[in-house]
């Protein structure tokens, strides 16, 4: 029998404390059919002080919340709002301005008391949802003072880690169809160029074409905040769902607020997870059972130096293996002046010292 | 009193508030409020949460409000814990604003 709601204290557990817990939330979670996420670095604990016996826990990976789960026996008692408050308090300390969740559809009435509100939906399946969407408003602000007239509008997303030519010939591609193309970047900076030096470069790339504008990126377009791992059994799952959520949260917010009406991406041989993020967008962008208007979704061919298709992970490897002179056929002369200035200068300067 | 940093006080509990208050870039309040009994008593909770602000000398703040059908004495402790601690001030004296 369980004693009072009122005694259940509720700790934050992040670090060391983590460690020495994570077997006990890894069998909490177990029991509610949930799995731990290893990304998650701080977990909301409540649980009985005296035998430390868990009966709630939610976690938080930077700004998503993950692996929520409320004792079976405890549901309905309040403790759920207990639970909420401190994820959220604790989101909102560490300095992020919103907070985002994926659950179950017919879960996310639970999440509404938290204050979180879904952003897209596939009905019957998923919501993602977010605590404070006026953060999405003033993004699409920013990117509405960008607003151009026209009958095609296109788009690219991408990560450009490094910008290629590749990258290069989708955008000429898509800027000859285009009255305008509006480019983003991808925000996330856990690749191997960093963020202002990747929109550097696309901005130095793309500087020729007059009808190219190039965003900057968010949480709300291609983001970690869309990638969903604890409910989601399946690998193909994963993706599949992770990348509807994104091409819908582009669809229903991005698109609409600068007219864009057609997609551009790469045709993806090699990556499965790329090729199968291609398949989702075309399904998803079109797909007639959301009231968003629908956006055409347009492959163009890879482009090939010496039969292979240029490639950012291609440069990276010719980086990676000192081949630095070979990256001149891979990329504009903007990214070669500056891998040049970063890495085979730096290469000489060291070799001027060793000898 | 100045607001240097993020300050949080309240719960989402039912008869609760939880306010945020926010830096902002320039002399003004900006308000945010959502509540459940906005309909009823959204004027009455914005005046007492800027009423409070004001006692406070709080003069330039984005503020955030997520109330649950908070009484009014509630709504006015929220918000001086979390202006207090957006502001760094050790001196409190609470209470004695009103």
């Amino acid at each position: 029998m369980y004693q009072n709601l009122d005694d259940i204290s509720i700790s934050i557990v992040s670090g060391s404390d983590l460690e020495r817990k994570r077997k006990d939330i890894v069998d909490f979670l177990a029991a509610g059919d949930l799995r731990i996420d290893n990304q998650v670095t701080t977990f909301i604990v409540g649980a009985f002080p005296d035998d430390e016996h868990i009966v709630a826990c939610a976690g938080l990976d930077k700004n998503v919340v993950k692996c929520v789960c409320v004792d079976k026996k405890m549901r309905g008692s309040g403790l759920s709002v207990r639970l909420g408050t401190e994820i959220v308090k604790e989101g909102l300390s560490k300095g992020y301005d919103d907070l985002f969740l994926f659950t179950k559809y017919i879960n996310s009435r639970i999440f509404d008391g938290w204050g979180f509100k879904p952003l897209v939906e596939i009905p019957d399946v998923v919501s993602f949802m977010d605590y404070n969407p006026r953060q999405l408003d003033y993004y699409l602000d920013s990117l509405k003072s960008a607003l151009r007239a026209g009958d095609r509008i296109g788009s690219i997303v991408m990560n450009a880690n490094p910008f290629t030519n590749g990258h290069r010939y989708l955008v000429e591609q898509a800027s000859k169809e285009c009255d305008w193309v509006h480019v983003f970047l991808v925000r996330e900076d856990v690749s191997f160029f960093s963020y202002e030096t990747r929109l550097t470069l696309v901005r130095e790339g793309v500087s020729d074409l007059r009808n190219v504008v190039v965003h900057e990126g968010s949480d709300y377009i291609i983001s970690h905040a869309t990638f969903p791992q604890y409910f989601l059994k399946k690998d193909e799952e994963i993706t599949e769902q992770a990348s509807a959520i994104d091409a819908l949260m582009f669809r229903k917010y991005i698109a609409p607020s600068l007219n864009i009406n057609v997609r551009y991406v790469g045709t993806e041989p090699t990556d499965k997870t790329t090729a199968m993020y291609n398949v989702v967008l075309n399904k998803f962008l079109k797909d007639c059972s959301y009231s968003d208007k629908k956006i055409e979704l347009k492959e163009i061919e890879r482009v090939k130096f010496q039969d292979t298709a240029v490639s950012a992970s291609r440069v990276r490897r010719l980086i990676q293996e000192h081949r630095y002179r070979e990256i001149v056929d891979l990329v504009p002369k903007s990214t070669y002046s500056y891998l040049n200035k970063l890495f085979v200068n730096k290469k000489e300067r060291k070799s001027c010292h060793e000898n | 009193m100045k607001i240097k940093k993020r300050g949080i006080a309240g719960t989402l509990e039912s008869s609760d508030v939880m306010v945020v208050i926010n830096p902002h870039d320039s002399q003004e309040i900006k308000l945010i409020v959502q509540s459940k009994v906005e309909k009823q008593f959204g004027s009455s909770i914005r005046k007492t949460v800027k009423d409070t602000l004001e006692k406070c000398g709080v003069v330039s703040a984005v503020v955030d409000v997520r109330d649950q059908g908070a009484l009014d004495c509630v709504i006015k402790a929220r918000v001086e814990a979390a202006a207090y601690r957006a502001s760094d001030e050790k001196n409190v004296k609470f209470g004695d604003l009103s």
